[in-house]
């Protein structure tokens, strides 16, 4: 036992093992999106006691699970068993490094959750945005815990991807060219590309927190010359210092989004330097000075980075800013915008200014500001394996090849481009300047046109064919709809004009669930009910798997639809409470939410009956006669089919070939 | 090991190595002769390795299949043949094209006459018909056996 799963090189072994794991932590994170569903299915406090602190880390974990242990693992399971049968190699190129990269995977979840019970637990949003990941907002040890199962992820994801390269590029059957390679195959090899190169990135990203919280670095700090916005280009992408505004005043790109507090006062910080401030000559009155913009940024580079914003254990937050006793004019003129209070603290002649959660004004600025997103090639990493799989199930099931195979190939190379050129449309109110708000504009909406490249071919895959409804058949159908719904509100949100508005709203919130909860996972359960009957060597329940399909559909619809109008209503997202106003849509979407998880609940017993009560799958449990091939012959002869697999006997033979395949 | 393979260079290359696993106490196939050489045990192909003090090359270290492959490059035979099918006629059922197989069972890919006239299909072609025809172009092939006559009764799975 142990040897044959801890020890295990075998490709197949090590596939089943994370598809384990995927469904271990599906689970886990479903649990903790009920427990967010729950809490705001009403106004109020409702299950979480008023501990806004533990709501953050609850959607933290719910993030990161979903993302980055439950959906990549998912596809690298998929990859392991399915990229070498489909090519015709016996197992991947490094087998014993295909171990490793499993088996990080459970320490990196165990660290992650561990994380929540160290002081306040990792509240940071799954970007983990500085400075709210910083020491100041987030002392103690639960954020370099989460790190650290990043750390490990990601090597698990590097590890995975240069084995997936080198089986690929390596051990194809001889005649099988690149162009005759299965589109699963390729889209494995872009992902695995992608990953290579953006893994490292974050990886750098989040060690920098790691020293900035630790050893006194201040990469993303302006009081030591750092940017917390470095942080975000560093999240959503890497090319930071290559962008044509490297060279503005670094706080006006500030985390701070001042236009929130609509503050855009036309005074000039230069007026107010007819105080002899102590703070002349610092970095921060430099800025102010070279840059008389406006209070907000003059404020904004006043305090950014000092951890002037604190959140409270219970989630609350303010404004605090300590300046020496010579600058009490400067604290009495923020105090004469903003309000507040200031305080002298005799012991070290200072005076201090505070500005509690005042009408919500720092609560807003704090959600605007503080919280952010990540590197955007990561949305494409997630869902190109679900589009090689979706490929592959819709060809099956309208008994035709894909239609414009090249052009899918070319497709899904040039998303996995594109993806690396568009990471700041995440963050169009950091205060870019307008000609590179419209560049990532442009540059975004251009991934739409490979993206409707594939969705027409789907589409006229399945014109023509003669389509049979099965239960994975279904889920690509649902992906199909339900993909180009996300893409299409992405289209929305890459336009900055309008992102400024809905920027950290549900509208964004429900965009991404299209595109993940209906793109990403329903492409995984198309794939899990296409080669769950090769991996198994069990049939499944039609009849059950098509009824999860349809408690899953009108669940995830139920769910996400309203967060459109809740988004477009201005409902903030990453918030445990709301104004009454909202309150009917959020009760639809958690009602949806159950039906979700009943759904789930369906799709377990699926699984537990394939394994207990369902007959042998067949080698080609898919295959109908071609066109020209009489039934007699066909049952006469051993399967065939335009992929290797199901040349195979199911379950798939511990060493598949013993003899390379070879084609023409 | 060099003079057996020139002596043996226009023979098909299935029989050679069937051979030196025969001196040794049981009938082995190819490919499993050629798995034992490389990980498991001290490799059966040595170099003379580099004399001290020297950068050795290729043909002085490699060793076990990779020796085989290098020592078989340099006599002309192409070991592993890594080449597609090469497809110079429509296989028919008079004429099937023959796939070179050390097993019972090879997966073979049609493309169709001329090779890419349709997308690939998959087949398994094995000993127990004689002829398999691709479903979409109708291009017949069948089994070319060189393996050990042993697989044939067993069933084909032995390690
Ligand atoms: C046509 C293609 C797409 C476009 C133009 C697009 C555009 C955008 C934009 C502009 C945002 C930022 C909205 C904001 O925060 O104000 C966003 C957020 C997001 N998108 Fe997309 N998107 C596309 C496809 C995808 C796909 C395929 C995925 C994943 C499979 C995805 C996942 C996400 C996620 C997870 C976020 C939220 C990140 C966060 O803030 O936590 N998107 N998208
Ligand atoms: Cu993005
Ligand atoms: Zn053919």
């Amino acid at each position: 036992m142990i040897t044959r799963w801890l020890f295990s090189t075998n490709a197949k072994d090590i596939g089943t093992l994370y598809l384990i794991y995927g469904i271990f932590t599906g689970l886990l994170g479903t649990a903790f999106s009920i427990l967010i569903r729950l809490e705001l299915s009403a106004p109020g406090s409702q299950f979480l006691a008023g501990d806004h602190q533990l709501f953050n880390v609850i959607i933290t974990a719910h993030g990161l699970i979903m993302i980055l242990f439950m959906v990549m693992p998912t596809m690298a399971g998929f990859a392991n068993y399915m990229v070498p049968v489909l090519i015709g190699a016996p197992d991947m190129a490094f087998p014993r490094l295909n171990n490793v990269s499993f088996w990080v995977l459970p320490p990196a979840i165990i660290l992650l959750l561990a994380s929540a019970f160290v002081e306040q637990g990792a509240g940071t949003g799954w970007t983990l945005y500085v400075p709210l990941a910083g020491v100041q907002s987030h002392s103690g040890g639960s954020v370099d815990l989460a790190i650290f199962s990043l750390h490990l992820s990601g090597i698990s994801s590097m590890l995975g991807a240069i084995n997936i390269i080198s089986t690929i590029i390596n051990m194809r059957a001889p005649g099988m060219t690149l162009h005759k390679m299965p589109l699963f195959a390729w889209a494995m090899l872009l992902q695995s590309v992608m990953i290579i190169l953006a893994i490292p990135v974050l990886a750098g990203a989040i060690t920098m927190i790691l020293t900035d919280r630790n050893f006194n670095t201040s990469f993303y700090d302006p009081a030591g010359g750092g940017d917390p916005v470095l942080y975000q280009h560093l999240f959503w992408f890497f090319g930071y210092l290559f962008w044509p505004d490297w060279d503005v005043n670094p706080n006006m790109n500030c985390a701070v989004c001042w236009n929130c507090l609509s503050l855009l006062t036309t005074l000039c910080a230069g007026n107010q330097r007819r105080y002899k401030s102590s703070l002349v000559g610092t970095s921060e009155t430099k800025c102010a000075a070279t840059f008389p913009k406006g209070f907000s940024e003059w404020l904004a580079g006043v305090i950014d980075g000092d951890g002037s914003l604190l959140v409270s254990k219970q989630g609350y937050t303010s404004l605090e800013i300590t300046m020496g006793v010579e600058d009490l004019p400067l604290l009495q003129y923020i105090q004469s915008i903003l309000g507040g209070s200031i305080k002298l603290r005799s012991g070290v002649k200072a005076y201090r200014y505070r500005l509690h959660n005042m009408k919500g004004r720092v609560l807003q600025l704090h959600r605007s500001t503080l919280l952010y997103k990540r590197k955007h090639p990561e949305v494409y990493i997630m869902i190109i394996p679900g589009f090689g799989m979706i490929s592959h199930v819709i060809s099956t099931f309208s008994g035709k090849p894909v239609f414009g195979y090249l052009g899918m190939v070319y497709a899904m190379a040039s998303i996995g481009i594109l993806g690396f050129i568009v990471w700041s449309h995440h963050m169009y109110t950091v205060g870019l300047d307008v000609d590179t708000r419209a560049y990532f504009t442009a540059a975004s909406m251009i991934i739409a046109v490979p993206t409707g490249i594939k969705v027409f071919s789907w589409l006229a895959t399945c014109y023509g064919g003669s389509v049979r409804f099965t239960a994975p058949m279904l889920f690509a159908l649902g992906f199909l709809a339900l993909f180009t719904i996300g893409g299409l509100t992405g289209v929305v949100l890459a336009n900055a004009s309008l992102d400024v508005a809905m920027h950290d709203t549900y509208y964004v919130v429900a965009h991404f669930h299209y595109v993940l909860s209906m793109g990403a996972v329903f492409s995984i359960f198309a794939g899990f009910y296409y080669w769950g009957p090769k991996i198994l060597g069990k049939m499944y329940n039609e009849t059950l798997a098509q009824i999860h399909f349809w408690t899953l559909f009108v669940g995830v619809n139920t769910t996400f639809m309203p967060q459109h109008f809740l988004g477009l209503a201005g409902m903030p997202r990453r918030i445990p409470d709301y104004p009454d106003a909202f309150e009917g849509w959020n009760y639809v979407s958690s009602i949806g939410s159950i039906i979700s998880v009943v759904a789930t609940a369906i799709f377990l017993y699926v699984v537990y009956d394939m394994l207990v009560n369902q007959p042998a799958a067949a080698a080609n449990p898919w295959g109908v006669p071609a066109f020209f091939t009489s039934t007699p012959v066909y049952l006469k002869e051993s399967p065939s089919s335009p992929t290797l697999e199901w040349t195979l006997p199911s379950p798939t033979p511990y060493h598949a070939y013993h003899m390379m395949p070879v084609q023409s | 090991m060099a003079t057996v393979l020139r002596s043996l260079r226009s023979l098909p290359l299935a029989r050679f190595v069937r051979q030196a696993p025969k001196a040794q106490v049981q009938v082995r196939a190819f490919s499993l002769s050629a798995i034992r050489s490389a990980g498991h045990g001290p490799p059966q192909l040595l170099g003379p390795g580099a004399k001290p003090g020297t950068v050795p090359t290729d043909e002085e270290q490699a060793t076990g299949l990779e020796r085989f492959e290098l020592l078989g490059k340099l006599e002309g035979v192409d070991v592993f043949d890594m080449n597609p099918i090469e497809m110079t006629r429509m296989g028919t059922v008079d004429e099937p094209i023959p796939i070179y197989s050390l097993f019972p069972e090879r997966h073979v890919g049609c493309t169709g006459f001329p090779a890419d006239s349709h997308d690939t299909i998959w087949m398994t072609v094995d000993n127990k018909l004689k002829n398999h025809r691709c479903p979409e172009c109708g291009c017949v092939y069948t089994l070319n056996f060189q393996g050990d006559p042993a697989l044939l009764e067993g069933g084909g799975h032995h390690h």
